[in-house]
């Protein structure tokens, strides 16, 4: 009987708490913030709220041609499999100290799984075969090798900082670290890695200035240039989701523990859906302010840089301001 | 970097400058050369308009009545270039573009201006008067060509052939010397 | 009532791709000028797609020359349904000034259907916008119609 219910429980956090429902729900809507956020500062009024989910179920209904030199089954499985692992990325980031899976080496898991979307739309490129998608995917592939390197620092540096003599990669021992001694950020040398990491969300998320691969003035959207109709809307979706994984990875990392105080009653089959609820929401909107600062902001006062600045860019500043806190947390500062 | 970022965050704060289009209609400044009105009332079938339009977009059809003719004109839009020739050389003001710039449609039918002239021929042939001073000013209006003058010689004449009796001369002339005598 | 969501969807979020058949860039300029901040149509969802694959509307400006009527006709092709095609200003649909020359192969209604006419030479920006409205409610209609 109780593995019946363990069954229906995961299923649950698979599909509606941290993990389906509410990943692709709140991706959407932060979307929509970004556009509507952009255009204010631009002094339009902007599209709705929503209009990201209207332009889902608009390309849900559009004719899906596939050309006759793609390679049909790879072609449309690319934003399946991209948007599938940026779900499971989802279950496995604590949201408000509740993560649905947890286990030794999260952040390992989530540096594997962060390639491959991008990975995805590589191989979709490539499998549509395009000559404008094939300048789309080596530049992907740059963008890819130039946000990895720094990303991984930043991730040693929290492991470095929360394992004390040995790391810790582990993102529940990670919440429950900041729980007890306070947020990440507050430490003084991690703050260069917390620039860091929100400098390299955009880029991950292939929001301007970094979006050299989906350039849509001079190579027509890169890799997504032959899709069309409901794929094409996966992959948007899979844009959108990722806005979110990625602010939610880093309020796990840097800004964790912080709704971990908050206890309302409620309970549902033993649930705290009280608990989940305002924790869900709180978190929901860190992740806007981070895509507000991080993303909107920077989109709002630069222009698309070139694929080698792009490059120096990260391996130089971004990576040295990751190595900066390495090394102060390796010191013990 | 620093005076972007100073604008966008100060724009964030401000009023949109978006126009509220749709649902407030916006005029068009005075000048805007828009969709073609046509007055038949007005028009004598000078024909003046259909030789400048650079387009072509002016159709003329005529049909002969009792009276004299029905002179039916057509302005196409779609293929019209706005340029308001035909508006300037209209000597009558039976032609004007107007501010009116909503000229998005799904049939072609709502693009075209229509009229009809209703034109009484006089049955008279053009003759001068003794009050001519040769200022040559009919033969420069006339849209056909037909009248010739020669300043020095003091000699009026009119090809007949050529005259559509529009009446343009008539009324340019400054000294009322011209008229379809009986 | 999934369908019907995707039909009211359709008119929300129409993305234009603008070929430029041999035009003046008057009329290109002009559409451009519909996204700017004092008109902008991003509020009612439209924006200029990079290819004719993710398009919904097909914008035309230009009297189609000989040597760009192959690549218009080849354009159109690529649209998935449903479409709808735009004429921007008058050239597409009478060559204009150009009318008459030896390399221009108007109107563009011999190769496709054309929904929406904008005349204007060039159409203001709210002429623009009113005729992508237009154009973005046959695009529902046209969505209902299919299955």
């Amino acid at each position: 009987m109780s593995s019946f219910f363990q069954i229906i429980e995961n299923i649950v956090k698979a599909m509606i708490f941290p993990g389906l429902l509410y990943a692709t729900a709140g991706g959407l809507l932060l979307a929509g913030l970004d556009r509507k956020i952009i255009a204010r500062m631009q002094r339009r009024v902007g599209p709705p709220v929503l209009q990201p989910t209207y332009d889902f179920l608009k390309l849900c209904g559009k004719e899906t041609i596939v050309p006759h030199v793609a390679n049909k089954p790879v072609f449309l499985a690319a934003p399946f499999v991209g948007y599938v692992s940026l779900v499971v990325m989802m279950l496995l980031i604590p949201i408000g100290g509740y993560s649905a899976f947890s286990g030794k080496a999260d952040l390992i898991v989530i540096l594997y799984l962060l390639t491959i979307p991008a990975v995805a739309m590589i191989v979709g490129g490539s499998a549509s075969g395009s000559p404008f998608a094939g300048i789309g995917i080596s530049r992907e592939m740059v963008t890819m090798m130039a946000y990895e390197l720094p990303l991984i620092i930043v991730f040693l540096s929290v492991a470095k900082l929360v394992g004390g003599d040995s790391m810790n990669f582990s993102l529940q021992d990670i919440t429950a670290w900041q729980e007890q001694n306070g947020p990440v950020i507050f430490s003084l040398s991690m703050i260069p890695a917390a620039i860091a990491m929100l400098l390299i969300i955009p880029a991950e998320v292939g929001m301007q200035p970094f979006d050299v691969a989906e350039a849509e003035t001079e190579i027509c959207e890169g890799p997504l240039v032959e899709y069309s109709g409901f794929p094409l809307g996966m992959f948007k979706l899979g844009t959108a989701v990722r806005i979110f994984v990625m602010t939610s990875l880093f309020t796990s990392l840097f800004l964790g523990g912080i709704t971990s105080g908050i206890h309302i009653g409620w309970t549902v089959c033993g649930v705290y859906v009280g608990d989940l609820l305002v924790r869900g929401l709180i978190h929901f909107a860190i992740c806007a302010v981070i895509t507000l600062l991080c993303m909107t902001f920077i989109h709002a006062i630069t222009a698309r840089l070139k694929i080698e600045h792009l490059f120096k860019f990260y391996w130089t500043v971004v990576a040295g301001l990751s190595l900066i806190s390495l090394i102060l947390v390796w010191i013990g500062v | 970097m620093v005076p972007f970022a100073r604008v966008a965050l100060s724009n964030l704060f401000k009023k949109p400058s978006t126009r509220n289009f749709p649902r407030e209609n916006v005029e068009a400044k005075p000048g805007y050369r828009g969709r073609i009105a046509y007055y038949g009332d007005k028009c004598r079938n000078c024909g003046m308009c259909v030789k400048v339009c650079s387009p072509g977009a002016i159709t003329r059809t005529v049909t002969e009545t009792p009276e004299g003719k029905d002179i039916a004109f057509e302005f196409d839009l779609t293929s019209c270039t706005f340029c308001g020739m035909c508006q300037d050389f209209c000597d009558e003001k039976a032609i004007e573009l107007t501010a009116d710039y909503h000229m998005a449609a799904t049939d072609h039918k709502d693009l075209i201006t229509s009229g009809v002239a209703h034109i009484r021929v006089p049955k008279g042939q053009l003759v001068c008067g003794e009050d001519c001073v040769y200022c040559t000013l009919c033969a420069r209006k006339c849209p056909e060509g037909a009248i010739t003058v020669d300043r020095t010689e003091k000699i009026w004449s009119v090809d007949h052939e050529k005259c559509t009796k529009c009446g343009t001369c008539v009324s340019a002339c400054p000294k009322k010397a011209l008229s379809f005598g009986e | 009532m999934f369908k019907k969501m995707i039909a009211a969807a359709g008119a929300k979020s129409p993305w234009i791709y603008h070929i430029n058949t041999g035009s003046c860039n008057g009329c290109d300029i002009e559409l451009v000028a519909v996204l700017t901040p004092r008109y902008d149509a991003e509020r009612f969802g439209f924006k200029l797609a990079g290819t004719p694959r993710h398009a919904d509307i097909v914008v035309v400006s230009g009297p189609v020359t000989s040597q760009s009527k192959e690549r218009l006709i080849r354009t159109l092709e690529q649209v998935p349904e449903p479409k709808v095609v735009v004429t921007l200003g008058s050239c597409p649909k009478s060559g204009n000034v150009f009318k008459g020359s030896y390399s221009i192969e108007c109107p563009v209604d011999k190769y496709t259907h054309v929904d929406v006419s904008i005349a204007g030479c060039t159409p203001k920006p709210e002429a623009i916008i009113e005729g992508l409205y237009t154009a973005a409610q046959i695009l529902k209609e046209k969505r209902r119609e299919m299955k």
